[in-house]
């Protein structure tokens, strides 16, 4: 918990301006964008860095070819019942919101089932028995951070395979990136509009959508549209893969009235870059000019104060 | 009965396009949509006759400025960071909340009372190929775990109903809460993937987590020809893993085209190459 104390610190010091890529579907191109704006950012030589947080299927690092510098653990304090303490009152069991922790007291049977925990406390707080609940460290995933050119800017969450809660190494990751106190942070946030995505971009000045011109494409954005509009946050949409389909996101887009920041064609050249894991800045003219009208046109948004962050 | 799961790790390979083209070859079955966080099987089967009914989700904390004190104990206690002083008032995030209670259980003014969400759906339908079940899931919901569960266990019983021996699910992207519950069950997993650094990362860190369920897993690569050298490796990791590659197919604008159009490739496009590619990749799913 301590960096987060001195970030919330050093941030008011200093402006910052957060910019979230997210997107309703999966595959739509974040990770492309995330990367690519960030190496223009540095390119340019600007204060950047970016949090991949997408941390089911990580793949920043995949792209940017960063110098690994460490790697944290990201644990979650999971409780443990000393049976030969517990009276078998069964108040956790009747408290706790998930369902967690299941007791037959007649039988003298206690259990916590660490899969449904959301490690709230709750039960700690409610039992009667000193020292019958105690809580230990789980490894939920962890947080690798990365150096580009020398310098730190790329933080990764991963989740641990078979850990079924996504948000406390979001939470994590993001609090790392902050605690680097850019100028620029960039987060690649997880697909969809669930609870992870959401806990991922609701403190972020600004977030770029990424879709795609094809009807499930459009079918998700619209969904994340209405999200984003909910949570009052600034946004504008980037076409990936413009060209395939039909003209039905940009009608859309239009009528809605929402601006779209760029449109990335669709090319046998670009896509095969990507599957070799460059970067489309680095290997076509035409890609860095575009992110190049991209970051400025992102810097143009950037509010004088927008330095309002929980962390 | 047997249950197939559609999923891919990486998001955008193609799993809803795959499990339609599925959905139109198999015989006796009933269709799930357990990407609920992103549901659109529904957009190319368009099933008839739904109805609706609610979910009931998760809980979030509100607090009564009305009778809040701003003395702060509910704040020190959330271990989510889900409450945060505005312009003097207490105020809950929705987005951050869990759904716990403990703000609610110490608060001396009894000031804060947990809220059931209802914005979550789910549905049920006739499609052309057979009963389907899908859902929506309210915004920022983190219940998606259960209502995958949910949906899959009205497959079974619409399965039953309906005397089908098959359930195939269209599963969400990544490996955490709605994919360990979307594999639950599964008797086969279908992997689809690309030949990208990504694509391979992602199905990498799948494929352990689908082993961990024992269940019978195949791999399907979409758009081989993006990259040859990186689709001969997909062979061998399946290879050296014992997957079975159950086949690949070349990137096609086709697939785009039928799904603009509402159809399934096999019926925008029959007798074609990719949709007999397809019928032959189903064969050896079918016979795994």
């Amino acid at each position: 918990m301590r960096p987060a104390i001195t970030a919330a610190i050093i941030n008011k010091s200093k402006m910052s301006y957060t910019i979230a890529i997210a997107s309703g579907k999966g595959g739509t191109g974040k990770t492309t964008v995330a990367v690519n704006l960030l190496q223009t950012f540095l390119d340019a030589g600007m204060d950047a860095a970016l949090a991949d947080c997408d941390v089911e299927e990580p793949d920043d690092a995949v792209f940017l070819q960063p110098e690994f510098l460490k790697t944290e653990e990201v644990t979650q304090q999971l409780p443990d019942i000393v049976t030969s303490r517990c009276v078998f009152c069964g108040r956790c069991a009747e408290t706790c919101a998930f369902n967690a922790i299941l007791t037959v007291p007649s039988a003298g049977y206690i259990k916590v089932m660490p899969d449904l925990c959301h490690s709230c406390g709750v039960c700690s707080y409610v039992c009667p028995q000193d020292g019958a609940i105690i809580e230990y460290p789980k490894t939920m995933g962890q947080i690798s951070s990365y150096a580009l050119d020398g310098r730190e800017a790329l933080i990764e969450g991963t989740l641990k395979i078979g850990e079924a809660m996504a948000v406390p190494v979001i939470q994590a990751t993001k609090k790392s990136l902050h605690a680097l106190d850019t100028e620029i942070r960039l987060i690649d946030a997880p697909p969809g509009t669930s609870c992870p995505a959401m806990e991922t971009i609701q403190d972020a000045d600004y977030v770029v959508l990424v879709a795609e011109p094809t009807p499930y494409g459009m079918n998700d954005l619209r969904i994340m549209l209405q999200t984003v509009r909910e949570m009052q946050l600034r946004t504008g949409v980037i076409i990936n893969r413009y060209g395939i389909g039909d003209g039905s996101l940009e009608a859309y887009l239009t009528q809605e009235g929402v601006e779209i920041l760029t449109q990335i064609p669709y090319r046998e050249t670009i896509a095969r870059i990507y599957s070799k894991g460059e970067l489309l800045v680095h290997a076509l003219p035409e890609m860095q000019k575009l992110f190049s009208a991209l970051r400025q046109k992102l810097l143009k948004k950037q509010k004088p104060y927008a330095t309002n962050h929980h962390y | 009965m047997q249950q197939i799961t559609i999923i891919s790790g990486k998001g955008g390979t193609g799993k809803t396009s795959f499990t339609s083209a599925f959905a139109s070859l198999a015989r006796k079955a009933v269709f799930a949509d357990c990407d609920v966080d992103a549901a659109d099987l529904y957009l190319t089967l368009q099933p008839e006759n739904v109805t609706e009914e609610v979910f009931p989700g998760s809980y979030t904390a509100r607090i009564d400025p009305g009778v809040c004190t701003q003395c702060g104990i509910c704040r020190e206690h959330c271990r989510f960071d889900a409450i945060t002083e505005k312009e003097n008032l207490f105020v809950v995030s929705p987005f951050s909340c869990e759904g716990c209670g403990f703000c609610k259980l110490v608060c001396p003014e009894e000031a804060i009372s947990m809220e059931q969400s209802n914005k979550s759906r789910w549905l049920v339908g006739e499609t052309r190929f057979g009963p389907m079940v899908y859902a929506t899931l309210g915004v920022a919901e983190d219940l998606s775990g259960k209502l995958v569960t949910l949906v899959r266990d009205k497959a079974r019983a619409l399965a039953k109903e309906h005397h089908k021996n098959l359930i195939i699910a269209d599963g969400p992207p990544g490996v955490g809460c709605p994919v360990i519950a979307s594999i639950t069950g599964a008797d086969k997993v279908v992997v689809i993937t690309e030949p990208t650094l990504s694509g391979i990362h992602d199905l990498k860190r799948v494929v352990e987590l689908a082993d961990g369920f024992g269940t019978k897993i195949s791999v399907v690569i979409n758009k081989h020809d993006i990259n040859p050298e990186m689709a001969k490796e997909i062979e061998s990791f399946c290879r050296q893993n014992n997957l079975m590659l159950a086949g690949m197919i070349p990137f096609d604008a086709m697939m785009v085209e039928a799904m603009v159009n509402q159809k399934t490739i096999t019926e925008y496009a029959p007798g074609s190459d990719l949709a007999e590619e397809l019928k032959r990749i189903w064969t050896r799913i079918e016979k795994m």
